[in-house]
Formats: structure tokens, sequence, C-alpha cells
């Protein structure tokens, strides 16, 4: 619910509690003022009734004509003080209820008791008392539709740089550092809170290009020692005196210092992109890089894998390198993944890569599969790097990729659309930077 | 030959310098900036191996210097930047090869083999294994009775193991070599003997020796006199 929504609520509830209170007790108080005056009208008409049958000794004349009506009813001893009370009658004739304010008590004339009745109808108070409602409900009403509209036109005004920091702050991303501009407003809690929302998102950006830094520095940094311990290895296995039992130590150190100098090259390959670093484009005969890929690749294939290949071709504007690590994690991801007499399908159409393999029976993780140091087994000797690394790429360059299992058959597809591509290659061929030797002409 | 290694993490420098010495090489290392151009201005190498990062200064100002004075020395540039622009600005100054650290002295070996042969034997590059003859830049291996057939794999294979020769290596570094070092698909590089056996073969049919040794466990020494 909108902030300004529940605090009409809250508002509108109140006015009308309140709007209510005021005209109960108002009507109560009118009311009150009323019968008091009638009373002493009816008081007055008494001590002019008492005044006639004191002097005159006989019961006063009563005309219909009056607005008031008084009675004498002979009775045996009795005594009444004054007494006011409040009497409701039916008038046949009108067919309704009328009230009438009665002051009733004994007198005697000619040395009898009488009980006098003097009436009067309570005509006005009604319509006073439908007025006073009448009046409480229009202005509750109008109330409640000024502040309708207060909220829709001013409140909204007094908000909106409210909501253009909340955009600003929707458009924020850590891996593309723009200055955000915020609004600027005369209103002091919103400048201190963009103050706030500007100095937080600048530090995020900062710790943020710390750690990638970070990652890039570490990685760099072991290369050099990484390149020692190898080369104190290349010239430890040249001596011949070695035992097996060396021998095998040697071996395992190797395989060790492999898994590691891949991983450093995988961190730093990943921190690279998410600097941005592979920002040159060109455009790539998909179908010519992936042939060259199978070629290569082919003998490590033999015997083990069926590859099937159905390659059409397809272009793409996108970095050189990219391309080429895109390849080769995806064609080494089906390779390592696959089980023993298993296959591999790659399949390229105009704006779209299908690589299918044979692998284990269960589904990786969609929600974890491209984050870093994912694995679908913990004892895998791959690095959980590859597919993150293929997501980044395919982020950078414009592509869609999405996996997809059924029945034992692991499936990546990566989309492109096609048009934009060919768009971006005329784009490009028209500014002249792109390398002669690795243009292709696009059938259009 | 005389080769100089710019590099100045002493120990790589010196382990480059073991494994390079046995090959007819006689190494020297500097290990700055000041050290390497006052070597450079001294003597003449046939090879020049240079790290990019240095003490006091740039790889590649070293190499723009040598340019500069018209040197003819051969330059692998290694560097533990593998960033593009430094391999293309490197390549561009007039650098002979790159390598990325970490290397393996191997590669580094069939590397600085293969610029020196480019440079200094011009035309001639002919190298003989026993009766036979590699010719490098024709891709072709000649016998008594004419042209072996190989396949292109394995005539890389032997122009790897002759710029190593009687050097272990493991098979790791040879699938490298061939293959390229993003491949990380395979965890079992066995399917290499199928090549190394077929190779063998073919050049005991020619009437060599059995050249290629197996050093259990570990990889294969090409033994070559």
């Amino acid at each position: 619910m909108k902030l300004i929504t529940k605090y009409n609520r809250i508002n509108i509830l109140l006015i009308v509690v309140v709007f209510l209170l005021s005209s109960v007790t108002l009507n109560y108080f009118v009311k009150r003022t009323l019968i008091s005056e009638l009373d002493e009208v009816l008081v007055e008409i008494k001590d002019r009734a008492d005044h006639y049958t004191q002097t005159e000794q006989k019961i006063p004349f009563n005309s219909s004509l009056d607005d008031y009506q008084i009675s004498y009813k002979q009775v045996s001893d009795f005594t009444r003080k004054d007494q006011f009370t409040t009497v409701s009658r039916k008038i046949e004739e009108k067919n309704k209820i009328q009230n009438y304010r009665e002051l009733s008590y004994s007198t005697t004339v000619n040395g009898k008791p009488y009980l006098v009745k003097i009436e009067k109808p309570i005509e006005g108070m009604r319509h006073m008392v439908a007025n006073i409602t009448n009046l409480s409900i229009a202005t509750i009403l109008l109330v409640i539709l000024f502040l309708v509209l207060v909220n829709r036109f001013v409140l909204a005004r007094l908000w909106k740089p409210f909501y253009k920091s909340l955009e600003v702050m929707d458009h924020f991303q850590l891996n593309n550092q723009t200055e955000l501009n915020f609004p600027l407003t005369t209103t002091e809690e919103f400048n201190y809170m963009n103050r706030i929302l500007k100095r937080s998102t600048q530090k995020a950006g900062e710790d943020y290009i710390a750690l990638k830094e970070f990652t890039e520095n570490a990685s760099h940094e072991l290369q050099t020692p990484l390149a020692i311990i190898g080369s104190k290895l290349d010239l430890l296995i040249q001596d011949e005196k070695l035992s097996e039992k060396q021998e095998v130590k040697i071996r395992s150190a190797y395989a060790a210092l492999k898994r590691m100098s891949h991983l450093n090259q995988s961190l730093l390959l990943s921190a690279k992109i998410g600097n941005q670093q592979f920002t040159a484009t060109n455009t790539i005969s998909f179908k010519q890089k992936i042939n060259e890929k199978l070629d290569q690749f082919k003998e490590l294939w033999e015997d083990r894998l069926l590859i099937k290949a159905s390659i059409d071709e397809s272009f793409l504007v996108m970095n050189k390198d990219l391309n080429e690590t895109l390849i080769n994690n995806l064609l080494s991801n089906a390779t390592k993944h696959n089980v023993s007499g298993g296959y591999i399908d790659i399949k390229l159409l105009p704006g779209e890569l299908s690589i299918k393999n044979s692998g284990p029976e269960k589904a990786l993780d969609p929600k974890k599969l491209f984050q870093r140091f994912y694995k679908s087994e913990q004892n895998s000797q791959g690095n959980g790097l590859g597919l993150s690394i293929i997501k980044q790429i395919c982020d950078t360059s414009g592509i869609s990729i999405h996996y997809f299992f059924s029945e034992n058959t692991h499936t990546f597809i990566l989309s492109w659309e096609y048009k934009k591509m060919a768009d971006l290659h005329k784009k490009n061929q028209t500014n002249l930077h792109i390398n002669p030797d690795s243009t292709y002409s696009i059938a259009s | 030959m005389k080769v100089l290694i710019v590099e100045d993490e002493k120990e790589l420098a010196s382990s480059i310098c073991e494994y390079l010495q046995g090959e007819n090489f006689n190494c020297e290392a500097a290990c700055d900036y000041d050290q390497a151009l006052e070597k450079i201005n001294l003597n003449s190498y046939d090879c020049i191996v240079l790290d990019v990062m240095l003490p006091k200064g740039s790889g590649l100002d070293i190499l723009k210097e040598l340019k500069n004075k018209r040197k003819e020395e051969s330059v692998l540039i290694i560097s533990a930047k593998n960033s593009l622009d430094d391999k293309v600005n490197g390549l561009k100054l007039g650098a002979d090869d790159y390598l990325t650290k970490p290397f393996n002295l191997a590669e580094l070996g069939a590397r600085v083999q293969a610029v020196i042969r480019r440079k200094s034997f011009k035309g001639n590059n002919e190298v003989p294994i026993g009766p036979l003859t590699l010719d490098i830049q024709s891709k072709t291996l000649v016998g008594a009775n004419g042209l072996i057939d190989l396949t292109r794999k394995q005539f890389d294979m032997l122009v790897f193991f002759i710029g190593n020769k009687n050097k272990v290596i493991t098979k790791e570094t040879i699938v490298e070599h061939l293959w390229g070092d993003n491949i990380d698909m395979v965890d079992n590089y066995d399917f290499i003997y199928t090549h190394i056996k077929n190779l063998r073969k073919k050049l005991m049919l020619e009437g060599c020796p059995n050249y290629i040794k197996v050093i259990y466990g570990v990889g294969y020494k090409f033994e070559l006199n």
C-alpha cells in the first residue's frame, strides 16, 4: 500500500470519527438549549395561567390556535410540583408522530384541586437536528474530497524527488559505474537522503572496484611464483637418478600446479571480463571458428566420444579472444562432463548455437550452474569457473544462454539477434574500425 | 650460442639458464633494466629472453633500444601480463615471439630454438635427425627413400622434441604445445601415447634407432647425440 493511501486511510477515519463525535455533541447541546428555552416558555405560560386562575377563579379558555395547549383535570387530593416531560403523540390527520414538551403541576381553582398540563410542540428541533446531521455529512465529504485532491496534486508533487531518487537508484549497477545524478530539491529530508545514497553508492562502487582489482592483482602476482615452481619441476625431472617413488610425487606436484595455474588463469580472465578489458569487437564467422576448434580437438575425442556437427554459417559481432574462450569452454565442458562412449551434438544456425552432450543422469541446478565455483559433484577436478566465464562472455556479448536437461542429455542453447548483429556489422564497416582480415560479408 | 635472460626473478632466471645450458647455449642473466642495457651494449647475443615488468624500467623500452641501435638479436618476450595489448605492443615493437607466465621450460626451449633458427639460419632450416633431415620451413621430413609421410601433429611433435632434445618432457607439456594451453578438456593425457607410438614407428621404419624414450610415469625424452 502506498504511503499516501495509508496516511489517507488513517486521516479519513479520524476525520469521520471527530465529525461524528462533534455532531453528536452539538446535537446534544443544541437539544438541551432548545428544551431549556422551551421550558422557560412553559413556565411563563404557567405563570400567566396561574395569574388568571387566581384573579378570575376559573379555568382559562384555551384556543386551538394557540401554539400551546393547556388542560385542567380535576383530581382528588393531589399535589405535584412542576414536572417537565417530553411526550410523543400520534397526530391522526397528519399520520405522524409529534413530540411535545409538557409541564404538569397541581393547583387549586375555586378550592378544587386540579392537575394542569401545559404542552408545546418541539417542532423546530427536528429540522435543526436534521440540518446539523446533513451539514456534518456534507462537511465530512468535502474534507475528504479536499484531502484526496491535496494528496493527488500537492503531495504527489512533494514526493516527486523521492520517486526520482528511487528511479536513479533503480538504474544503479555496481559493474557499470557512472555518476548518479540525484534531483536537487528544496526538501531537507530528501537532500539528506540523496546525500546518503550518493555516499553509499560511491563507497560500494569503490569497494567493488577494489575487490575486482584485488582479484586481478592477486592472480597476476601468483603467476611468477607458479612459473618458478613449474620451472624447478621441469629441471627436477631431468635428473636421471630419480627413483620411481620420487617421480610419482613429482607427477602429483605437476598435476596440482596445473590445476592451480588453470584456476589462476580463469580467475584472471573472469576479472578481466568483469573489468571490461575486452571491448574491441569484430565480425566473426562462427562457422569458421567452430570448425577450427573441432579440427583442433578431434584427436582428443577419438575413440572416446561420438561428435555430430551440423554447422551452418552464422555471424557474430564480438571480441575475438572471448569468442575463442567461449567455444573452448563450451566444448571442454561438454567433453569433461560426458560419459565414456557418449556423444556431443553441435548445431549452429544463424542466431543460434546448441551444444548437446550425454552426461550424468542428474540435471545441473539451474539457479546455481552459472555461479562461480559451482560444482555438481564436490570431488570434480574442474575449478567451477568454466560455466561462469561462459555466462560472463555471453552477457558482455549480447548472447543469451539457456540450459536444458532431459534423459541424460545436457543442452546449452546460445542465441543472439542475428539481425542486430548484421546491423552492428554494417555500422562497423561504415566506421571502418574493423580489421579487414576478419571481416566477412553477411548475406542479407 | 649466447642467450641473455632478462628476468628480475632470480630463481626463474636460474631455472631458464640451467635448462638451456645443455642445448649448446651459453646463458647470461640480467635482473634489472640497467644491467640488461649494459649487457646488451657490451655484448651481442643470439637471443634475448625478455621480461616486460622489470625493476627500474620496462622490458618494452629495452626492446625499443635494441631496435633503435639496429641490433640483430632475436627477442622472446615472457610476461605475466597476458593481455592482448601487451602481446600486440611487444610484437609491434619487433619482438619475435611472446610467452605468458607460467610456462613450461620445454615450451620456452622450443620457442628459443625456433626464434634463433628463423633469424640465424635464414633460409636454411634443415635439421639433421640421424639419417633423416627435418625441414622446418617446408614442414617435411626427408629420409633415404624420399619424403616421409607425417601428419601435422606428428610433425609438430617432432619439431618440439628437436627443440628439447635429450630433455625429459611431460605428457602434459606435449599436449599443451600441440593442442593449446586452454584445453582443460581431458583429465587423462594417455591418448598422446598413440601419437608417440605412430611417430616412433615411422622413424624406426626409416632406419632410426628408438629416439623416443619413455620415462615411466613422467613423460618422454628424445635422445639424439
